[in-house]
Parts: structure tokens; sequence; C-alpha cells
């Protein structure tokens, strides 16, 4: 059970922003050890690296449409910080980790954050979009993980340390929707909870670093099939994308979002700290942390300064952190049983499959782009052919008997 | 006189002007009621004419019209703003939408209307003959019109809102939580399988808060 920690993210001494620039190689660091490193530590680096880029973006659309050269000020400073921070971040990964297995980690990363995001989450529309999206990447996880075996010849538990299952969930060729039915209803900003929204940004954030990330390498592949798989769920990203970011309320101010940004750092930088099993790059998110907690205090002054508003009083005196990586694999297996043939229609609501009109709008879409071939079921099919008897879900499934047995000699977990 | 700071002021009045007359067409195309729609066009139309009086004006008074002053480009934000709030309407009812639209209007003709009882002072004042008599002469095109614009919008919004209290229909309590998320409606109203085992202590607490204005009386904010 998650054993929640709370700060005061408005009085938390920081580090001075004067003091936050790092020099080339200060900030660089050694790449961890592929093999070595803990899964969710890698996890934590990914997820990370997503979140400053979500915040670097963010800053850059707000500094285009701020008449304020104070606020462009402080958006430049910060800026550059998190310009820093995110290159430290990304620059953890090693070189001989390949994109596909940066792939792999990249679906854990949404799997066991959607899970447990999830699991919290107190709003019950709001958990049940990150339910829909969760088996999604499930799915995606699965897809990968047979293009993991075809390419380069191994098993994608070498980066999942088994700490996150391998199964078909709801089939990828059916996640392509007209894309209108990905938008939900959003929450209401005056009402909604500080950690709902905090889990929709962060959420959103992994989601667009998924896609930016499956946009910017699946062309790296010389494999047909590997580039249209990329292709195939990349699309299905910016499905995702479209989905969480409906989920926020369109009348937060650009300030407002400013703060949120800040503080979904400060809140995702302190369960790295809290949760970081390898001491070096636990010391990375603690200083991360102390930079954040200055960005917040300063833009929640911003924000009394320029619109009048408390920060406290629209996200709350105290910031209890309930999040960590961990497996949530029950769970997962659960939301399998009960919505593997949900499917999305207008408006904000879901339907079983068997349930749905003749004229589902996503039918006709799916018609479109699954005319041709549908990569993610080619992948299973190939490898099928390729391995007669020894398909990666067969061993995946005997690597799990073979745990849980070892799991009750050892008196259980 | 500063001639400076006037024509900055007509460059803003002039802006005020143009704001103002895309708020008519955003207004009068999706104007459900037809006396509605006929004012926001009739209006719209004078609306153009003072764009036209004051381009003139500048021009008499040595001006460049194309000239856009610093406080042009605040008031040209404000009205952006207000077309750009008649665009957040998700949760409200068709008569809401049409009384949030005439609040707009208020809200500009208001200030259009200090515009041109603040041009009309300045010809009572001790400047220049040719400024007064040019400023008086653009006063005396425009100033009933704009006294008739801020009037009617007033008196209209007025009598709509207390014919919704008092006549109604009233729309429905929960239209807003139709596009926001939260406990209501129930979730398995949208949903035919909610996942509701294996959730975690902080999943069970209440989904909402007390109301941003509640928080910050609480606050003392």
């Amino acid at each position: 059970m998650a054993q929640a920690a709370t700060l005061n993210p408005w009085r938390e001494k920081g580090i001075p922003l004067e003091k936050q620039y790092r020099s080339w190689y200060a900030g660089l660091k050694a790449p961890y050890a592929k093999y070595d490193v803990d899964a969710y530590t890698r996890c934590r680096i990914i997820l990370m690296n997503g979140l400053e880029n979500e915040v670097i973006l963010n800053s850059h659309n707000f500094a285009r449409c701020a008449g304020d050269r104070v606020v462009r000020e402080l958006l430049a400073q910060t800026r550059m910080v998190e310009h820093q921070q995110q290159t430290t971040i990304n620059w953890l990964n090693p070189a001989d980790q390949s994109i596909l297995e940066t792939t792999i980690a990249f679906e854990q990363v949404a799997v066991d954050l959607t899970a447990y995001l999830a699991r919290n989450e107190p709003d019950p529309y709001l958990r049940e979009v990150l339910n829909f999206g969760l088996l999604e990447d499930f799915d995606h996880l699965y897809r990968y993980s047979e293009l993991l075996d075809y390419i380069e010849g191994k098993d994608a538990n070498s980066i999942l340390q088994s700490k996150t299952e391998i199964l078909p969930a709801r089939p990828t060729s059916d996640h392509h929707n007209m894309p209108m039915l990905r938008l939900r209803k959003h929450y209401e900003k005056n009402r909604a909870l500080p950690v709902s929204r905090l889990h929709v940004l962060t959420l959103m954030a992994a989601e667009q670093e998924t896609l930016n990330y499956y946009k910017e390498h699946g062309w790296q592949y010389a494999d047909d099939l590997a580039r249209a798989l990329y292709a195939e769920i990349a699309e299905v990203e910016e499905e995702h994308v479209t989905q969480y970011e409906s989920l926020m309320d369109p009348t937060e101010t650009m300030l407002e979002r400013q703060v949120m940004h800040e503080l979904m750092e400060v809140y995702n930088y302190f369960h790295c700290y809290q949760n970081e099993t390898d001491p070096r790059i636990r010391q990375i998110w603690d200083e991360f942390l102390h930079m954040e907690l200055t960005h917040l205090q300063l833009w929640g002054e911003m924000l009394r300064k320029c619109e009048g508003q408390d920060p406290e009083v629209l996200f709350g005196e105290e910031l209890k952190v309930e999040f960590k990586f961990t497996e949530n694999k029950e769970y997962v297996r659960r939301v399998i049983d009960q919505q593997r043939d949900l499917r999305l229609v207008a408006p904000d609501g879901w339907m079983m499959k068997d349930q749905l009109p003749a004229d589902w709008p996503s039918r006709e879409f799916m018609a479109v782009v699954n005319a041709d071939g549908i990569p993610s079921e080619q992948i299973v099919e190939r490898q099928q052919q390729r391995r007669a008897g020894d398909d990666l879900l067969q061993r995946a499934r005997q690597v799990k008997i073979q745990q849980d047995a070892m799991g009750a000699r050892m008196g259980g977990r | 006189m500063e001639r400076q700071v006037l024509l900055d002021k007509l460059s803003e009045f002039l802006m005020v002007e143009q704001g103002g007359l895309e708020l008519y067409r955003v207004a009068a195309s999706r104007a459900e009621i037809p006396e509605l729609r006929q004012r926001y066009e009739e209006f719209g139309r004078q609306t153009a004419r003072h764009r036209e009086v004051l381009t003139r004006l500048i021009q008499q008074l040595g001006g460049d019209p194309n000239y856009v002053s610093p406080t042009a480009r605040a008031a040209q934000v404000k009205a952006a703003k207000l077309v750009e709030s008649a665009l957040v309407v998700d949760g409200l009812a068709p008569i809401e939408i049409q009384i949030s639209d005439l609040e707009n209007v208020l809200l500009a003709e208001t200030k259009d209307h200090a515009d041109w009882q603040l041009l009309s002072q300045l010809a009572t004042q001790p400047i220049d003959d040719a400024v007064k008599q040019a400023v008086a002469a653009a006063v005396k095109e425009v100033e009933q019109e704009e006294d008739r614009h801020v009037e009617w919008a007033r008196q209209t919004l007025g009598q709509l809102c207390l014919q919704m209290v008092t006549q109604g229909p009233a729309p429905s309590p929960e239209r807003w939580m139709m596009v926001t998320s939260g406990p209501v409606p129930p979730i398995e109203t949208l949903n035919p399988s909610p996942v509701l085992d294996g959730l975690l202590p902080p999943a069970k607490e209440p989904a909402w808060q007390e109301a941003t204005v509640a928080r910050a009386m609480r606050a003392g904010a």
C-alpha cells in the first residue's frame, strides 16, 4: 500500500534560482547500466524526461502569448533550468539501450503510471478514462515485445524485469477511433481535487513524450513491419494525448497552468526522491526537487501578483504524494477482465463492443486505417510463423508460472 | 493640448469600435431570438460607421489611422478576451449563451460609450478650435447611437434575466455536470463496467472539494 508523504510546497526551502544553472559537464551524469538498473529507476528517468519536456513546451507556448516582460523573463529563466534538467535526465539513458528496448520501457511507464494513478484517482469519471487508456498501452507493450523478439531476439523481460506483464489486452487494431470520440468530459477546476488535476497533467505529459518518441524514432528501423508498427502505435498515442488533454478544464489561465506544471514537477520529483533505490540518481531527484520548489514558489507569487489568486487556495496548502512506481499486475488483469471489450462512444461515454450501433463512427475510421493490413496483428502472425509453439506470450506465461511457484516456495511476497 | 495623447486615445477608441464590430458579428451569428439578431445586425452596421467617423477624425487631426497606439493594443486584447469568452460555453443552456453574448455586448458598449463621452467632454475644453470643431462634429454624428446601444443592451439584458428567473424555463441544474467530470452523474450511467476493486484509499475519498470561492473565504483571501 502507498505510504503518502506530505510537504508544504509553498514554504519548503528550495535552491535559489540564480544558483540553478550548471556547466556542460556538471550537468551530464554517467548513464545507468541497462541490465543492472532497476526497471522502475529507468521508468522514473523516462517519466521525468517527459515531464520536463512538457514543462518546456508549455513555457514556450506561454511565452508566445505573454505580453508582460516580467512574466517572459521568469519564463526564460526557469525554462533554461528545465532545459538543463531535461538534458541531465535524458542523458542518463545509455547509448547501448536500443530504440526498441527504450520503447519497452516507455510502455512500462505508461502501464504502471496509468494503473497506479487510476487506483488512486478519486474522480470516478477520470479513473475510467485512465483505465481505458491503460488497456491500450498494455496491449502496445505486448506488440512491441513481439517486435523486440523479432528484431533483436531479446526477451522484453530483460527490460521489464517481470514487474509488468506481457499479455494481449484490448487489441491495438481496435484502438483507432474517429478522433472526436476521444474527447472526454473535463474536470471542473473550482471543485476538482488538486491531485486529480496533477494526475491528468502528469499522464498527459507522459503520453505526449511517448508520442514524440515514437514519431521521432519509428523511422529509424529498416524493417518495414517495425516502421509500420511504430506508425500505428504512434497514432494511438496521438489519440491518447487528445484524450488526456481533453480532461483539463479549458478555462484555466496560462498562469494557472504554469503553476500547475511546476506543482506537477514537485509532486513527481518528490516521489522519485522517496522511492529511488540508486543513491546516485536519488541525489539528482533531490536536487531537482529543490530547484522546482523555487520555481513553484516564484510562479505562485506571480499568480498572486498578476491574477490576485492565492496558489494555496487553488492547489491546497499541503501536497500529499501518493504515487510510486510499483507492480499493478492484479489490477491490470482485473481491468482486462472487465473492460477488454469496452469501446468509446460519443458523447463522453463507453459501451461494450457487442452493443455498439451499426453506425459507430470508429468503424468507418478503422476501415480506412486498417485497409492495407494491421501491423500490430502482422507482428504477432509473423512471430507465430517464425516460432511455432514457442511464441513470446507462451514463454512469458511460463516465466510467470515459475515466478509464482518460486514465490510460493519463499512463503509469498 | 497634448496632441499625441489624443491621437493615442483615438487609436484606442478606433480599436474599441473594431472589437465591438467583431463581437456583434459573433453574437448575431448565433442569436436565436430574432429581436436580438436584428439589433446586433443594426448596431453592427452603426458601429462600422462609427469606425469610419473615427478614422476621418484621426485624419482631420493630422494622425495616421494605421497607427496602433499601445493603449489600442491593450483595448484589442480586452475585446479579444470578450469574444474568446463567447467560445467557452460548454455546459450553458441555449438561453444562457444568448444572455452571455448580450452581457459581452453591454461590457463592450459601456467602454465604447465612455470613449464618446470623453470626446464630448473634450469638445467643451479650452483647446485648439479646429480640434474642438472636428471632435464636436464626430460626437454629434455618433453620440445618440452610442447612447442607444448601451441603454438597449442594459435594458434587454435585465429583461431577459428577469424573464428567465420569473417565468423560466429553468435549464437543467445538472447541465454543467454533463460536460465536467466528477461523481455526478454516477459513472455507471456512462460506463457499463466501471472498475471498483483494487483501488487504493485516496480513490475512495470524495471526488470534489469545496468551491474556490468558499476556500478563498475560509483562507481570508
